[in-house]
């Protein structure tokens, strides 16, 4: 007998078994009062007959009266009650400068306390700009000079300071939307750095970097691994770049190595303590791409290989779990949020992750034991709607996931309010508080709307 | 004997529940596992009849207790989805494994595997109850007979 065969009549003997379903039990009102616990039940797989009679006794004891009745409180974890309360606005579009059009996009523990950065459309054009604070609930936005004219794609702390990478234009802002071709903008990598967040200063790049012109150059992202700064990004001659840094400073290109032969681009840069983690792609001649890991201990020796597991997703956010890499994102074509966990940041185990709409997991954090994961969902998808009608112009909607073990990851209850409804761009937690950076809701996917600062204070 | 307006809800609600319960049970006991998808199917139920007035002119009756349901749930997916093993003096010829490895599929396909092939519901049906396309519905199904026939050690 075939599989389907063998599921139907597993399944025809599931609903043999099933309990009828009285539904005239909730209407008697003769039924146990309210506040009647449920039996507790054992998890762990046990001979039918004995799951049978427990199901009975349930029903026939308490039956559908519970249902009627106050509710049980239903098991939630810390995490989840902790979630819903405490939650404060710190900052708002107006407070932070950052007009009708602006965006915040990253946050992170560094400086005098908390650093953040985006886009401020006070002016015109816009600006890159900076802001930072002591205690993440009053906010400052640094001198912009630096920024002027540039564009700002990633910041990380090193040791009391901290370094921002992105582009340097020349002809025009970054933010003109002049075509790079042929007139206007010509861009470079570009990199910034403050011994406390707040006085910055530009690396002055021309030597270091390069000058280009018709180019369209730029850092992504950067981190602080043990051993010191690795940024990512393209590279002057339109191939993707990798640099390393002791000091932020002084910069090397390392894309000259072996592991970075042929074509090749790192989407996500991570680290574990030790280690830098680049996750990405390779591509052959023909460029079909494969997704591919890079690792290494000192910026000057690094090891690639083919990635495992990913299938064809994307992958948005990372954390680390002990010494395992948690991954989230979504997987295409159908937009459904997805994780994944991984022990050596290669070979890649798909999570479960509970039923939902299409949507994304943008981020993932680790304040404690539990693992949350902040994206969105979208509402009400219709059928065959493609990635990129799910991504630009369907409605979305705030969506948390909560994960124990970060191989199970649950979606929670809908809280109302949370966070005044808008989507999470970024999140940091420090010591048990959460910074989160919120676009403001019915912003699209391109269209900024402004955005709030909120924090959760750690519980005292 | 005199018929009260509550009477005729109740048989109403009888009637409306004589379809829906088994059909709700299937999903959430296919997403929760036994226990915990009767117990869903049971607080789903309860919220219909305490808000029958609203729910008795949804378009999507059962797929609204469905979410009731589901939402509920949480609280117990804490613990893992469990299927008993398969009988063997009623169905012999049922893979041992079989439960273990449902209990094993990810959630959205073990729905729509056991929905489809299991309680031989449509895509459109299973579409409607858990409010996705019918596109990503085939593509659970898709994935899920496969991963299945896999852990069974069938090849393709």
């Amino acid at each position: 007998m075939n599989e389907m065969s063998q599921l139907k009549d597993y399944c025809d003997y599931l609903v043999e078994v099933q309990d009828e379903f009285d539904v005239t039990r909730l209407a008697d009102e003769t039924m146990p009062l309210p506040g009647l616990i449920r039996p507790h039940r054992s998890p762990r797989r046990r001979g039918w007959l004995v799951a049978l009679s427990s199901a009975f006794v349930t029903l026939v004891v308490f039956g559908g009266f519970v249902l009627l009745a106050q509710r049980p409180t239903p098991a939630t974890n810390s995490l989840l009650g902790d979630l819903s309360e405490g939650w404060v606005e710190a900052a708002n579009s107006a407070a932070l400068g950052l007009g009708d059009e602006g965006r915040l996009f990253r946050v992170i523990a560094g400086g005098p306390g908390f650093v953040a950065t985006g886009v401020a459309c006070d002016t015109e054009p816009c600006v890159s700009a900076i802001w930072v604070s002591s205690d993440g609930v009053a906010w400052s936005r640094v001198e912009d000079d630096p920024f002027r004219d540039h564009q700002i794609f990633d910041i990380t702390a090193r040791g009391q300071g901290v370094v921002a990478v992105g582009s340097t234009c020349q002809f025009g802002s970054p933010f003109s939307g002049e075509n790079v071709e042929g007139e206007g903008v010509s861009c470079a990598p570009a990199v910034w750095v403050s011994p406390d967040g707040v006085t910055w200063t530009k690396v002055e790049n021309d030597e270091t970097f390069g000058v280009c012109t018709l180019c369209d150059a730029q850092f992504n992202q950067v981190v602080d691994a043990g051993f010191g700064l690795v940024a990512t990004g393209r590279g002057l001659h339109d191939g993707s770049a990798i640099w390393i840094s002791s000091d932020g400073s002084s910069w090397a290109s390392v894309d000259d190595l072996e592991a970075f032969d042929g074509t090749w681009g790192i989407d996500y840069l991570v680290t574990d303590g030790p280690r830098v983690i680049g996750v990405g792609f390779i591509c052959d001649a023909s460029f079909a791409c494969t997704a591919a890991t890079w690792i290494s201990e000192n910026g000057t020796d690094w090891t690639r290989q083919a990635t495992q597991g990913l299938g064809n997703a994307s992958l948005m956010g990372f954390d680390v779990v002990g010494s395992s890499g948690v991954g989230v994102g979504a997987g295409l074509p159908d937009v459904m949020p997805l994780a994944w966990t991984s022990t050596d940041w290669i070979t890649w185990t798909e999570a479960q992750v509970e039923e939902g709409s299409a949507g994304i997991m943008l981020q993932v954090v680790v304040p404690g034991g539990e693992l949350v994961a902040f994206g969105y969902e979208v509402t009400g998808p219709e059928a065959n709607v493609s990635p990129e009608q799910i991504l630009f112009e369907m409605e979305k909607q705030q969506a948390i996931w909560l994960s124990a073990d970060s191989r199970t990851w649950e979606r929670i209850a809908d809280i109302p309010g949370l966070v005044g409804g808008g989507i999470i761009a970024d999140i940091v937690h420090d010591d048990g508080q959460l910074i989160a950076l919120v676009t403001n809701p019915n912003a699209s996917f391109i269209d900024a709307n402004g955005a709030t600062i909120w924090i959760r204070p750690s519980k005292p | 004997m005199v018929r009260t307006v509550r009477d005729e809800r109740l048989d109403a609600f009888t009637v409306f529940a004589s379809s829906a319960a088994p059909r709700l049970a299937n999903a959430l006991v296919a997403l929760l596992g036994v226990e915990a998808g009767h117990d869903a199917t049971w607080e789903a139920l309860g919220h219909g009849w305490e808000n029958w007035e609203k729910v008795s002119v949804m378009d999507n009756p059962v797929g609204y207790l469905y979410v009731i349901g589901r939402n509920s749930g949480r609280g117990s997916r804490k613990q893992r989805v469990v299927f008993p093993d398969p009988p063997v003096d009623r169905t012999p010829w049922v893979e041992p494994a079989l439960s273990s490895v449902l209990e094993e599929l990810p959630t959205r396909q073990r729905q729509a595997v056991m929905l489809v092939h299991g309680y031989g519901w449509t895509l459109s049906e299973v579409a409607e109850v858990l409010h996705v396309s019918k596109t990503t519905v085939q593509k659970h199904v898709e994935r899920g007979v496969s991963r299945l026939r896999a852990e069974l050690g069938v090849s393709q």
